[in-house]
């Protein structure tokens, strides 16, 4: 039941994409998804779709492993769907009693579907090409500069790398538990949602529990080696700007300008699609 | 700030130290003594082993060489440094390393070459050095071809030794293992013993094991007893050993070897001195046998 927990789903390789600096990736992505919501016509997602395909195929992993990161928002997708196609006003094309679908309708729920798998795929495409390590490390150095406004960015950064390391840990350790209480009689996987939930608190609060001593002894281990925050320390793994880099961020740059030239000169006329 | 000039990495005199208990509403009750007047020295380069069973101060000790706890009374000096002296704290992690009892609680990194480069990293040796220290330690203790590996896939000895690596890569002149052999199969337990042997002897790093498997101890260049937050009884591990009822009296136990010899020698069997190992037990039995003509050779 806990093995299905995977964050930061790292495929392995050795494409220019996984070599990419993760501050980079970050910035694509995060140009990517704003893009997506700025410049929301169908000749823009054209060429979204488009960039989305190369860098898929730059990547080289597998659209088979891509295309999982889809299931997860599978229902959330159907719903909207489901909700803009009924829910919104305008030229009926169908009508049942009261229910009704409208030309509007259709546009906003192939816009939204296609918004929603864009997002995801893009950035599943950085979690697939980055190790969590490398993310945390792009997170702080890229945004050191909101130190300058008080933000804990290394504090962050340290939090979460050793929450990555820690969550094998404790799923192992809620594991033991879990046989732990099954062996003297709980039940965890019989009843309802609301039963179901209830025999987890039992399993909760000993997790809650050996995670704080945990917590503890890990402090301790950390001061013992002379951890003293963020000030004055080096890197093993620096991260350094390489001219690939660069590259990817004129791309990036080109990607959007070009997308927002289709926003703005590109009107495709299509039925029902927006 | 100040260093004393001194051969002694450890120097503790009249230690003393306090926990205070809290009730479950949180307020301050009984004050526990966890150490009551210790005289500790160490020399640098000696392998010492601290005996105790649970609650006899071991390990609040251990913390003191740290400066992870400061003496609430007494003085003690690491490497020179005074530990009162807040200044100091970081001069003297430095200089004394420690290893804790839960292998899978002190690794800090996803990876086993970033573990290692943790305590490099915090003291702000630049890049280049780091990876040459790192590879430095991580051969030193056997890990260098898994370095690339998480630490969540290692054995327990595997963890512990890339935790060694990490205290070792910082350069010490101590090592204190806080009972770090405690959560390990005897497989797991040997790896380390061997490890920290092997250091102490080649790069002559003062090495105090916290222990209570006797086994372990039977190495070491001195042995030191606690009970009740005491230092009860000081010497070398023959010596210590050879007092098998007293031992007994602070609810510690001989090695086996040790033992048997110890039962046969009181059933009348000529065995002179105290034996350690297994195997001087075996030679012990094998000379008395000779000399008194009573059975066979015994042999392994």
């Amino acid at each position: 039941m806990l093995k299905e927990i995977t964050i930061g789903q790292y495929y392995p390789g050795t494409s220019i994409l996984h070599r990419l600096d993760p501050r980079v990736k970050l910035l694509g992505t995060l140009v990517f998804i704003i893009c997506l919501f700025a410049f929301g016509t169908t000749a823009a997602y054209i060429v979204a779709g488009v960039a989305l395909a190369c860098m898929i195929t730059i990547s080289q992993v597998p659209l088979s492993f891509i295309l999982r990161g889809l299931r997860m928002v599978l229902i959330l997708m159907l719903v909207t769907a489901l909700f803009n196609l009924f829910l919104t006003p305008g030229t009926a094309i169908v009508q049942i009693w009261k229910i009704r679908i409208t030309v509007e309708g259709v546009k906003m729920a192939v816009h939204m579907v296609f918004r929603l798998s864009f997002l995801v795929l893009g950035s599943s495409i950085m979690t697939l090409t980055t190790t969590p390590n490398q993310l945390t490390d792009g997170l702080e150095k890229g945004l050191g500069w909101m130190k300058k406004i008080h933000v804990p960015v290394h504090e962050i950064a340290m939090m979460m790398s050793i929450a990555l390391r820690f969550i094998p840990i404790l799923t192992d350790e809620a594991n033991r538990i879990m046989s732990a209480q099954e062996a003297r009689g709980a039940d965890f996987h019989s009843g309802g949602i609301v039963k179901r939930a209830k025999a987890l608190i039992p399993l909760l609060v000993p997790l809650f529990v050996s995670a704080f001593r945990r917590a503890n002894d890990l402090a301790l281990a950390m001061e013992a080696r002379g951890y003293h925050g963020g000030v004055g320390r080096t890197r093993m793994k620096p991260l350094v700007y390489r001219r690939r880099d660069f590259a990817a961020y004129l791309v990036i740059a080109c990607f959007a300008v070009l997308m927002f030239l289709a926003w703005r000169f590109i009107h495709l006329e299509l039925p029902f699609l927006p | 700030m100040a260093r004393k000039k001194t051969d002694r990495i450890i120097e503790g005199h009249d230690l003393s130290f306090h926990y205070t208990v809290y009730d479950s509403e949180g307020n301050p009750g009984e004050r526990r003594t966890a150490l009551d007047g210790v005289d500790i020295d160490v020399q640098q380069g000696q392998f010492v082993a601290i005996l105790g069973h649970n609650g006899s101060g071991k390990s609040t000790l251990a913390r003191h060489l740290n400066a992870l706890l400061v003496p609430d009374g007494g003085t003690l000096y690491v490497d020179g440094y005074d530990t009162l002296d807040a200044g100091n704290v970081w001069k003297i992690r430095q200089s004394t390393g420690m290893v804790f009892q839960n292998p899978d609680n002190q690794i800090i990194a996803s990876v086993v070459e970033e573990d290692v480069g943790f305590g490099l990293e915090n003291q702000g040796v630049p890049t280049a050095d780091i990876w040459k220290r790192v590879e430095e330690a991580l051969r030193a203790v056997g890990m260098w071809k898994m370095r690339g590996r998480s630490p969540n896939r290692l054995s327990g000895g595997q963890k512990q030794r890339v935790a060694i690596a990490g205290v070792i890569a910082m350069h010490p002149k101590c090592i204190v293992l806080d009972e770090a052999t405690a959560m390990l199969d005897p497989g797991g337990r040997k790896e380390v013993i061997r490890t920290v042997r092997e250091l102490n002897r080649t790069e002559n790093v003062t090495v105090i094991l916290i222990t209570h498997y006797m086994e372990e101890a039977v190495f070491a260049d001195r042995v030191i007893v606690m009970d009740h937050g005491k230092v009860v009884m000081g010497g070398t591990p023959r010596e210590i050993f050879s007092q098998v009822e007293k031992l007994k009296s602070f609810r510690l136990d001989v090695p086996q070897a040790t033992l048997l010899a110890w039962k046969l020698k009181q059933r009348g069997l000529p065995i002179k001195d105290t034996v350690l190992t297994i195997d001087e037990l075996i030679e012990a039995l094998n000379h008395g046998a000779a000399e008194n003509d009573l059975t066979q050779p015994v042999s392994r």
